[in-house]
């Protein structure tokens, strides 16, 4: 099974980012074979509908569950389209949440905020 | 980080008078002034280092080849 | 004769000098461009003739022709589409009405639809006719709405246009066909710095000008030194009154109570007519 996370640093030690639209990167984790990937989120660069771009993205990495600390709703929209299950972090690494959701620590991720409407600007 | 947002609807009731007076009575570690169009808490808050300017950019500009 | 009443600074006064003009003037359009608070109604309480919805384009998807190619989703700058399962999903509030992903589509599957954002009210106060633009909480521009109101300026008549605070996109299109800027001034430093962001904004667009001083205290004014070290012609000033306070937080009209603002708007009026026809 795919999990899906935000991270800010290509590690499994970097804590999960706080962001979800906007992350730098997502690590694409396989439960079954244990296979690694870190992905450039290019939602990041944009001016608005940062949290959309990033569902989408989502979607097409084929990933099945996500694991992040929030979630706007017009994501959240795409996310439940599909099914993908979302999972609130944890503080502490990626790793740390990998293990919790194995052990199932992690609760689903209730809280879903309302969209900042195209005013969260470009990182750059 | 708790963050504290100051707003009004109607203009000139006083956001940056209160916003400069909780800031220097919190001892915050971080403000910013999001009236973009008028910003005037830099006026009310002394500052003691020369600011760090950084363009902000929007979306990207059409050009014809 | 179209004058445009802006500030920069919020609060100074631009609806109190805006409303006693209209109603100094024997007829008179009260036009409300601050549409995200219009205030004006609120000392007017205009009788509403007719109301009409202001929309903004959105795409709207014919799924049977919809290829998934998703050259819309990867187009928009605005990331308002995604394409999920096999179908579009369109995000009405996060669209910009660009129309570029209806032109794009290759199947033709997108079409225009609308999506309402404000409205704009019209109605009678006495002398005064009125045109009110509402924009909807939480939407993003009052831009068409302003566009709006604009479109339905009358050609005769003297034509007051309250504006929105600031300097940006919605005050420019409140005063782009205004013949007159009268900037309302008030004398504190905040005051000046916001009117100094709209006395550049007037030289950029070549608008005729002029300042009102509003609040006036005695001793220092840092607006008055503002006018005087650019040249700026001062048409009135407005002391500061305890009196006036009161009448505006009751929601009446100075110029309607209290013959001394009569005359005063009058005069105002007189001083802006001289200087927007020379």
């Amino acid at each position: 099974m795919k999990l899906i996370i935000p991270v800010e640093t290509q590690s499994l030690n970097a804590p999960v980012c706080p962001s979800f639209g906007r992350t730098p990167l997502f690590v694409l984790f396989d439960t079954e074979s244990g296979k690694l990937e870190f992905l450039t989120n290019h939602a990041a660069e944009s001016e608005g509908g940062a949290g959309i771009k990033a569902a989408q993205f989502i979607v097409d990495s084929g990933a099945e569950t996500l694991i992040t600390y929030r979630c706007g709703e017009n994501a959240a929209q795409v996310l439940n389209a599909v099914g993908i299950k979302m999972y609130k972090a944890q503080d502490g690494s990626v790793e740390d949440n990998i293990a919790k959701f194995k052990s199932g620590e992690l609760s689903p991720l209730t809280e879903i905020h309302a969209g900042f409407h195209n005013h969260a600007g470009i990182q750059k | 980080m708790k963050q504290l947002l100051i707003l009004s609807g109607k203009g000139g009731t006083g956001k940056t008078t209160i916003a400069g007076a909780l800031v220097k009575l919190s001892e915050c570690h971080a403000f910013a002034d999001c009236d973009v169009d008028a910003p005037n808490l830099h006026l009310v808050l002394a500052q003691n280092s020369t600011p760090i300017k950084k363009d902000y950019y929007g979306l990207g500009k059409a050009v014809i080849d | 004769m179209r004058v445009a009443v802006l500030s920069g600074k919020g609060g100074t006064g631009k609806t109190f000098v805006s409303v006693n003009l209209a109603c100094a003037a024997e007829k008179a359009v009260y036009v409300d461009c601050d549409v995200e608070e219009p205030n004006g109604h609120l000392f007017l309480k205009p009788m509403i003739s007719n109301r009409t919805p202001v929309t903004v384009t959105i795409p709207e998807v014919k799924a049977n022709k919809c290829l998934g190619c998703k050259r819309c989703v990867d187009f928009c700058k605005f990331n308002a589409l995604a394409y999920v399962l096999n179908q579009l999903m369109i995000f009405p509030e996060v669209c910009h009405s660009c129309g570029g992903c209806i032109l794009l589509c290759p199947a033709k599957a997108l079409i225009k639809s609308e999506r309402k954002i404000g409205e704009i009210e019209e109605g009678q106060s006495g002398s005064v006719s009125t045109l009110t633009g509402c924009l909807n909480t939480g939407e993003e521009s009052g831009v068409p709405i302003i566009k709006g109101l604009i479109q339905r300026l009358p050609d005769a008549d003297t034509t007051i246009i309250d504006c929105p605070p600031g300097s940006a996109c919605i005050v420019m299109e409140s005063i782009r066909k205004a013949d007159f800027c009268l900037l309302v001034a008030e004398p504190t430093l905040f005051g000046v710095h916001n009117l100094a962001m709209v006395y550049d904004l007037v030289k950029l667009f070549k608008k005729p000008f002029g300042v009102v001083l509003n609040k006036c205290l005695s001793g220092e004014n840092p607006a008055e030194q503002f006018c005087k070290d650019n040249q700026i012609h001062v048409l009135a000033k407005i002391p500061f009154d305890e009196e006036l306070g009161s009448l505006n937080s009751k929601g009446l009209i100075a110029v309607r109570e209290d013959r001394l603002y009569q005359v005063l708007f009058k005069k105002l009026l007189e001083g802006i007519t001289k200087e927007a026809t020379s």
